[in-house]
């Protein structure tokens, strides 16, 4: 089967199996390596990206669906101001993350942030709770979170 | 690679894990299981297989059919079937859709085999006039205590991935043993050890993920490239993931206590049964730590134990961070808490006056040298906590029996000690391999390499300020990368931070003496250092004779509990933690770690995930860290030393809020409502 599909701001034309998950298609097909392999049942999170700016786990999500979308994972922000500016407050907040759940967390801050830049805690628990992984305690991570809001705009803190 | 590098790639996603490196044409292998738990294959009738499908016997593997870890030999593809999901054949193919079709159409014939009681390893220890005073006991009371099975953490998914090269493989996994899976891979696949390379990911952002799962997904993999000279990926199914998840199984103690006419103890028995799981793994130093737990911190005129590390016909019980000593110390902290409460006296001052210290005896009768800060640990914490009042209120609670009329809430306080044994206890060579190599080189640059798997970005920090100051260097000139393993073995599973406890005065010792022969020696300097064995003089496992462990770290805990009547829910108000870990270093780091830590043991504790409760379910932490004497210089890490402490106080203070006589955790809603039904009776 031909996908058709917009990553990164780039339109992308693959032939694949037409059952393929669409963190198959993105990670194997594609070459995108900010998705990890992860639990392949949406519970981890590892897998997560944009498609027409919603968050998802794209291993529950068939590639067909996604024809035709506007898809955005990691790599796509990674020349962005507003990634360095997340990074920098995860790394004053001195949070070490897993090499697993470091682009899904990153990738989801910046969602967040984009749709709302004062940050309640409920936005900061569903950041933190959408990725299970338990490599950083949920106290640092809420604090890397808050100074990522902060630096968002540039240097502000 | 220092750690900004390191999280530059992990931030950006280029940080490659082992299953990035798998190419789109790679073959896909997925396994055949056992449906019966012991028995031998009679028949086996296998489908039509297309072109470039193939299965595979244990009868195709060329070398040694077995992975040989720590003395076990575990057969690959047996013949004979020891529990029940154990793989048997190997099917491979380019496409998985079709190779799970012909996966259902495999038939086995089994001829069953009634399952076997072995026990793989066992130890006794007697002390005092035991079978004196079990033949004519005044009063005798039994029970069991129990621990529930552990699911060891997989943060990475259980697969590999084999790249064929003529004459050699290359292993993508994430393996904490490299060395020593290479070695089997090369065994099993006929190949010299120079010919098979292990790449596993340098930091995976985690201490431990399960050492047997890797070996056998590695194994399979490494196989089947080598039998169809193609690139093979290995990667578990979600099913077989649900199924049988990496776990370390559990504890079962009956014990026994004899009381005199006046009400005291005259001596106790515990016989501890540990399930192996179908084959063996590190049995000896698992039995040899539980013991070492559950009698050597405490005064026990008279006690005999016995631990017998026996077979079952399940999956084999994996190796948790901390060996199954956890299990053994809650054990103990319960042992102490019955002996208390037949006594009548109070939680904290029995355990004052009968925990071990510098200059007593422990369990191998060996006079203490070193200093045992549990004392101020747990008096710490029980000033910190206000114990004595609290505990006193809840008591005269009780005697008024005010619980009964109020229906919302009952309060209960425990309090715990434990420590963190930070190297193996059975002493055996192939566990003890560390080595440090620190280079000067002649631009002013040094070079460390060490034969641990860097795990954890933690520790680099605390490596750089050691040779930084020691060397006054800055420390962007150093540079930490782990030793060649094809020419020495790694340091193996770092279990108990013992790498992290060893490896840190090694590295101190070559920056002492690199900074000696500086100005004298011509440059490069290159210091070496290892360990050997620990002698027989200073500890014999086997004798149970002298003191194991140089470094350990050790806590004492005190913890507040909630049960809510109308909810049901048992909840964990505030906890007083109080910590020697030697030398702090990055305070930040060790408290996040804590932290971190609480909370793992948390949802151990109580079964359940934290990720979705809400800080309101949190309890507080007050933490405490003392540094002391001694041990001020080397840095003792955590390692599980908080899963070996917590457990013991929250089943206490369960039992007092409760008033009742639980003896297993997880604590579920079913066992609050029978205690509470007993009470209002």
């Amino acid at each position: 089967m031909k996908f058709k599909l917009i990553v990164n701001d780039k339109e992308v034309e693959v032939d694949a199996p037409s059952n393929i998950r669409l963190s198959n298609l993105l990670k194997e097909t594609l070459g995108r390596n900010s998705i990890k392999h992860g639990c392949n049942k949406g519970t981890c999170g590892s897998c997560l990206i944009l498609l027409d700016n919603v968050p998802i786990y794209s291993c529950l999500y068939p590639a067909s669906r996604a024809q035709n979308s506007k898809i955005i994972t990691l790599e796509g922000i990674y020349q962005k101001n507003e990634y360095n500016n997340i990074v920098k407050g995860f790394q004053l907040a001195g949070v070490d993350l897993c090499p697993n759940c470091a682009p899904a967390r990153i990738l989801l801050t910046y969602h967040q942030l984009e749709k709302n830049r004062e940050l309640t805690v409920e936005m900061v628990d569903n950041i933190i709770q959408s990725i299970t992984c338990d490599c950083t305690d949920t106290k640092s991570l809420k604090e890397a979170i808050y100074l990522a809001a902060n630096f968002y705009e540039g240097d502000n803190f | 690679m220092n750690k900004d590098e390191f999280n530059r790639l992990i931030y950006s996603g280029k940080f490659l894990l082992p299953l990035d490196a798998k190419t789109k044409k790679s073959y896909k292998t997925v396994v055949y299981r056992s449906t019966i738990t012991s028995g031998k294959i009679n028949k086996i009738t296998l489908p039509e297989l297309p072109d470039n499908y193939y299965i595979i016997g244990s009868e195709d593997i060329k070398g040694r059919k077995t992975i040989n870890i720590n003395s076990s030999k575990i057969p690959i593809l047996p013949k004979k079937i020891n529990y029940i999901g154990e793989p048997i054949l190997l099917l491979v193919g380019p496409d998985i859709d079709i190779l799970m079709n012909l996966l259902e159409k495999i038939s086995v014939d089994y001829i069953t085999i009634p399952e076997e009681e072995i026990i793989f390893f066992s130890k006794e220890i007697k002390r005092g006039d035991i079978d004196n005073i079990f033949s004519n006991p005044y009063k005798l009371k039994t029970g069991i205590i129990k621990t529930p099975d552990k699911i060891i953490n997989r943060k990475l998914p259980n697969g590999s991935f084999v790249k064929r090269e003529t004459e050699s493989l290359s292993i993508y996994t994430s393996s904490i043993w490299p060395s020593n899976l290479r070695d089997n891979i090369a065994a099993l696949c006929t190949l010299k050890p120079n010919k098979v390379k292990v790449i596993s990911p340098q930091i995976t952002g985690e201490d431990m993920s399960p050492l047997f799962d890797s070996y056998l997904s590695a194994a399979y993999a490494a196989i089947s490239a080598s039998i169809i000279k193609k690139n093979v990926l290995f990667l578990m199914n979600n099913k077989d993931n649900e199924l049988f998840p990496a776990k370390s199984y559990g504890l079962e103690a009956q014990w026994q206590m004899a009381y005199s006419e006046d009400n005291t103890i005259q001596g106790v028995k515990v016989e501890v049964t540990l399930n192996c799981g179908a084959y063996p793994l590190f049995v000896q130093e698992k039995v040899l730590r539980i013991i070492h737990g559950i009698t050597s911190f405490y005064k026990y005129k008279s006690i005999h134990i016995v631990v017998n590390g026996v077979k079952s016909h399940l999956p084999p019980s994996e190796i948790s961070e901390s060996m199954n000593l956890s299990d053994a110390l809650f054990i103990s902290e319960l042992l102490v808490a019955k002996i208390v409460k037949a006594t009548r006296e109070n939680q904290y001052n029995w355990r004052k006056l009968n925990l071990l210290t510098k200059g007593n005896r422990n369990s191998s009768q060996t006079v203490l040298k070193q200093v045992i800060p549990l004392k101020n640990l747990l008096e710490g914490v029980v000033i910190n906590s206000d114990f004595l009042r609290k505990d006193s209120s809840i008591n005269l609670s009780i005697i008024r029996k005010n619980s009964r009329v109020d229906l919302t809430k009952k309060r209960g306080l425990g309090i715990s000690v434990g420590y963190n044994g930070n190297s193996f206890i059975s002493n055996r060579k192939e566990c003890l391999t560390h080595s440090v190599s620190l280079t000067l080189n002649r631009d002013g640059n040094v070079e460390l390499k060490t034969s641990f798997r860097l795990s954890n970005l933690q520790i680099i920090p605390i490596w750089e300020e050691i040779i930084s100051t020691t060397l006054d260097i800055p420390i962007n000139n150093i540079t930490i990368s782990p030793e060649n393993t094809s020419l020495i073995g790694d340091s193996g599973p770092n279990i108990l931070n013992k790498n992290i406890t060893v490896l840190t005065p090694l590295i101190k010792q070559c920056s002492d003496n690199i900074k000696a022969r500086r100005f004298k020696d011509p440059l490069p300097i290159i210091e070496l250092k290892n360990t050997r064995r620990i002698s027989n003089n200073i500890w014999n496992p086997i004798e149970w004779k002298g003191s194991p462990f140089k470094n350990s770290s050790y806590a004492a805990c005190a913890m507040e509990i909630e049960v809510d009547k109308q909810s049901l829910n048992c909840k964990i108000k505030e906890i007083w933690l109080g910590l020697e870990v030697g030398l702090v270093i990055d305070k930040t780091s060790l408290l996040k770690a804590i932290n971190r830590e609480v909370f793992s043991t948390i949802k151990w504790l109580k079964d359940q995930d934290l990720g979705s409760a809400t800080q309101g379910n949190r309890p507080i932490v007050n933490i405490k860290i003392m540094e002391t004497g001694k041990n001020k210089g080397i840095p003792k890490g955590l390692g599980s030393l908080i899963s070996n402490t917590l457990p013991g106080a929250y089943i206490q203070g369960v039992n007092q809020a409760l008033g009742s006589n639980i003896s297993r955790f997880p604590i579920t809603r079913d066992m609050i409502y029978k205690e509470l039904i007993k009470d209002e009776v």
